[in-house]
């Protein structure tokens, strides 16, 4: 082989495999030629330099959410666009819409209705979930985003500046999961829809030092101690739900649904 | 008090290109990320960088035909949104001077008597940072094929369906620019000590 010839196959050498008579052939001729040698010497070592301190990384997972809900907010904008773009849009649309609005804000908190729940308090975690449930159910309380995977749930509400992280456990059962953050007495909540086929499940997440004493949301004394004691807390006192409180990290939720309380704790306990 | 956002309707469509968007394009996050980390060469711009390549490609996915090489898609995708970003910003990417770039091959073929003292002192003593600083000023069309087939370990075939040119200009670039990247770490070698400098 010819130094025009070795040149010809040096990156081949250095980075795919050749023939083992081509190879012997190169490497023979290093041995006469300083300079081939040298050529080929220098494309390795830049190779293994490159290697060996730059390697390859994982994506952080700040950036990944941040991606993700990125695209869940593109989702939603295109959304909108076609819905407003629509044939069937019409001023009166938007009236209908703008009046639902301002329905639902003067009517929240609604009045408690001791058919819905037993609680007492207003402020009770357990009484706003139950009666955002219904308002979920009602078609009242709406999500400002739907996603089918809960990575994009969770992206979402990580740009979202909550004091708390939001957990989204998959659940291969559900059609879709639907996400929107509130204010409640300064503070913001996080509020998820599980569409499971017929069933909907609503859980309302918020920090968990809102609870504690003297802070602006209140659970019964018996919630607070199995909590403390079990982290899981089933209320008992509704007839036409089911209401399950537990703790994850500094996180408070709560998970309201007309399914089967014990498939309700199967889903909740092992997504967890 | 709720503020009551309205509600997305997820249409059926949008539900599929969702599903198809996550199963085929999410899962080359890394290689893009990798790239535009040693592109920019901090994790916010490289960030942004994925961000809107994603978003891009999302608009665009009815575009993207379906069993063609996703990765070069989103690599041009990519491309093309660092070269667009450089512009809005009034700068441009580095234009390859090729007269440099023969001079330093020069220089490196002139100075060179035992690569092998010089590999030894390289590896032991130059940080990731310093080889990370030297790819990152190659020019841009040495520093691309450079990290596609040494960082992603990609073949020369979806180097050059990557950046949509020959083998043949795959090959030239890779050799320049390995040798460009020396040249750099030597010079930094040399004002460190590490190397001798004749």
């Amino acid at each position: 082989m010819n130094c025009f010839e070795v040149q010809q196959y040096l990156l081949d050498l250095v980075d795919r495999d050749i023939p083992d008579d081509v190879r012997a052939a190169m490497l023979g001729h290093f041995d006469l030629c300083g300079i081939c040698r040298n050529e080929y010497e220098l494309q390795l070592l830049a190779k293994k330099i490159i290697r060996s301190h730059l390697s390859r990384s994982s994506t952080p997972p700040h950036v990944q959410s941040s991606v993700l809900a990125a695209l869940a907010r593109e989702d939603q904008r295109s959304s909108m666009t076609r819905f407003f773009s629509s044939r069937g849009f019409a001023p009166a649309v938007v009236m209908g819409l703008a009046a639902v609005i301002v329905l639902i804000i003067l009517n929240f908190p609604r009045t408690i209705t001791h058919d819905d729940f037993a609680h007492d308090a207003a402020n009770d975690v357990i009484n706003r979930s139950v009666q955002n449930f219904s308002l979920v159910r009602s078609g009242e309380l709406k999500p400002s985003m739907v996603a089918c995977y809960p990575d994009i749930v969770v992206g979402y509400f990580q740009e979202q500046g909550l004091d708390f992280a939001v957990s989204v456990p998959k659940d291969d059962s559900c059609d879709w999961y639907g996400a929107v953050v509130s204010s409640y007495e300064g503070s913001k909540e996080a509020h998820i829809v599980y569409k499971r086929g017929d069933d909907i499940v609503y859980v309302l997440e918020i920090n968990k030092k809102r609870v504690q004493p003297g802070s602006t949301l209140s659970l019964p004394p018996a919630a607070l101690q199995s909590l403390t004691e079990t982290g899981w807390y089933t209320d008992p006192q509704h007839e036409h739900c089911n209401v399950v409180v537990w703790t994850n990290d500094e996180t408070l939720c709560a998970a309201v649904s007309t399914m089967n309380k014990d498939r309700l704790l199967a889903l909740l306990t092992s997504s967890r | 008090m709720i503020p009551v956002v309205l509600a997305a309707v997820l249409s059926r469509s949008t539900r599929r290109k969702q599903e198809d968007f996550q199963k085929e394009a999410l899962p080359h996050m890394d290689i893009l990320y990798n790239y535009a980390l040693r592109t920019t060469g901090n994790v916010e711009d490289a960030r942004d960088l994925l961000q809107e390549t994603y978003l891009k490609a999302y608009r665009f996915w009815d575009k993207y035909e379906k069993g063609t090489n996703i990765r070069a898609w989103l690599f041009r995708i990519m491309k093309n949104s660092y070269i667009n970003r450089y512009r809005k910003e009034s700068k441009e990417p580095d234009k390859v001077d090729y007269g440099d770039v023969e001079n330093f091959y020069n220089s490196v073929r002139a100075e060179y008597k035992d690569t092998n003292d010089l590999q030894e002192k390289l590896y032991r003593n130059l940080l990731g940072d310093e080889v990370a600083n030297a790819l990152e000023s190659l020019p841009e069309d040495f520093r691309t094929v450079v990290i596609l087939c040494d960082i992603e370990g990609l073949t020369y075939e979806e180097i050059a369906e990557f950046i949509d040119r020959p083998i043949g200009t795959v090959r030239s670039r890779l050799h320049r620019g390995r040798k460009l990247l020396q040249a750099k770490l030597l010079n930094y070698a040399r004002k460190q000590g590490i190397a001798p400098n004749d």
